[in-house]
């Protein structure tokens, strides 16, 4: 596994607290989808957390976790996702990438969990 | 210059605000201030004072998107050309267009790539340092511009503002005004005339004529510094001078002495475009006791008093 940069191991931890907090929020999410006649609201916060997890995990080494991100980040926000039959579509078509991205994130609270490989290419030197 | 330039990030979502912060201190770059939103971005940028140079915004934040932050950006006077650097996505790509539409002056995306990010704070800091440098050759260009435009015909009384010993025409016109009767009586009035000097307003330019002119006031000034004197330039190349009455001043001398001290610049105006002026003074011009006239006709008359046409007055108060 590549080393991370010190700067980048500073801001580790709060990485991961931001990535805990965002878990238990697309779980919600997810269960509110479920269960609501309309689940456009649920998409559309699912896609939020999805863009704003996309947005950094690879610069912390997590290159699964932000390309998991980034297909749900699509998904969410492609096209018919505001008709409320064709957000559940959405959802029925990206289940299985959100479990991908449940079980990335739950990786990424994990001490020194990163995806071999990955560094440096985010970051670089010290 | 890429270590001083104040950045400001603006991004919901707290860890990249970290990691751009702590990536562009590893680039040697002062780490942005930050916003979490548009609105507290805006409230920031509104402050002049607060000499944002460069300013990154992410496209995607709840309630106000950056694509409305940028217009509104664009809509402070004081950052009507400040880079504005788009932070989107992979997926966000396709909003591009819009952005640039907005104001918006380049992009980057998301992740943080450092080679990437790199080259685009590079280019950033060339744009702000061209537009200074822009701002700075504007600021020169219209300064020469006014002090060298200056536009006024030969007749004009333009005021030298670089002559230590002279007074705006106008300003001189008002001082006998100023004076009762008895005081306009300790008063005379001498005029001084170039020569050739509608010659030399035809060869120069404006701001050349400045210095001339300015060049003849400050020796004129210094041929008259033992007396009490106001002096002014009253246009067609002509000077005009009020001064307490003295049997002293004599004419003559004056002139030489005016002579002596222009003699100065003559290293100056050597191969010059005009010769170096000579000055020819006129005859004290007095107020008569009980007479009506007015103080503005003192003036008038010693400047007549001087003008080629008129014949040469006797030197009434030549010393023996």
């Amino acid at each position: 596994m590549a080393l991370r940069p010190d700067w980048l191991e500073a801001i580790l931890p709060r990485f991961r607290e931001l990535t805990g907090e965002r878990l238990d929020a697309l779980r919600r999410a997810r269960a509110a989808a479920r269960s609501a006649a309309d689940p456009r609201e649920a998409v559309r916060a699912i896609g939020t957390l999805a863009h704003t997890v996309a947005g950094t995990a690879a610069s912390f080494g997590f290159d699964r976790l932000g390309a998991c991100a980034r297909r749900v980040e699509q998904a969410c926000q492609g096209p018919g996702a505001d008709d409320p039959q064709a957000a559940r579509a959405v959802l029925g078509r990206i289940a299985a990438d959100l479990d991908a991205l449940e079980d990335a994130m739950e990786q990424s609270l994990r001490p020194a969990a990163a995806t071999p490989g990955s560094w440096p290419r985010a970051a670089g030197g010290a | 210059m890429p270590g001083v330039l104040r950045y400001l990030a603006t991004d919901d979502d707290p860890a990249f605000l970290m990691v751009l912060g702590q990536m562009m201190a590893a680039l040697g770059r002062t780490p942005p201030v930050t916003a979490n939103s548009g609105p507290e971005a805006l409230a920031l940028l509104s402050d002049p004072a607060e000499q944002i140079d460069c300013i990154l915004l992410d496209f995607q934040m709840p309630g106000m998107d950056g694509i409305e932050v940028c217009r509104r950006i664009r809509e402070l006077p004081h950052h009507r050309d400040t880079p504005v650097m788009m932070v989107t996505t992979l997926n966000g790509r396709n909003h591009v267009d819009a952005a640039f539409a907005a104001g918006a002056t380049d992009y980057l995306t998301k992740p943080l790539d450092r080679i990437e990010l790199e080259a685009r704070l590079g280019m950033m800091e060339r744009l702000v340092a061209e537009r200074r440098q822009v701002r700075e050759l504007r600021a020169i260009v219209d300064q020469a511009t006014r002090s060298r435009e200056v536009r006024f015909e030969f007749a004009d009384a333009v005021d030298l503002k670089d002559c230590h010993a002279t007074l705006d025409f106008h300003a001189l016109r008002n001082y006998p005004h100023t004076l009762n009767r008895m005081s306009l009586q300790s008063q005379m009035a001498v005029g001084f005339r170039i020569v050739g000097a509608e010659r030399a307003f035809a060869r120069l330019r404006p701001a050349e004529f400045i210095d001339y002119l300015t060049d003849v006031g400050d020796c004129i000034g210094a041929a008259l510094k033992r007396f009490h004197f106001k002096l002014a330039y009253a246009g067609n190349g002509e000077f005009v001078a009020c001064l307490d009455r003295t049997d002293a001043f004599d004419s003559y001398e004056v002139e030489l002495e005016i002579a002596r001290q222009l003699s100065k610049y003559e290293a100056l105006y050597e191969g010059y475009i005009v010769p170096l002026p000579k000055v020819i003074v006129g005859r004290p011009v007095v107020p008569r006791l009980f007479s009506a006239r007015s103080s503005d006709m003192l003036l008038q008359e010693a400047i007549a008093a001087i003008r080629p046409h008129v014949s040469p007055a006797p030197r009434l108060n030549r010393r023996a």
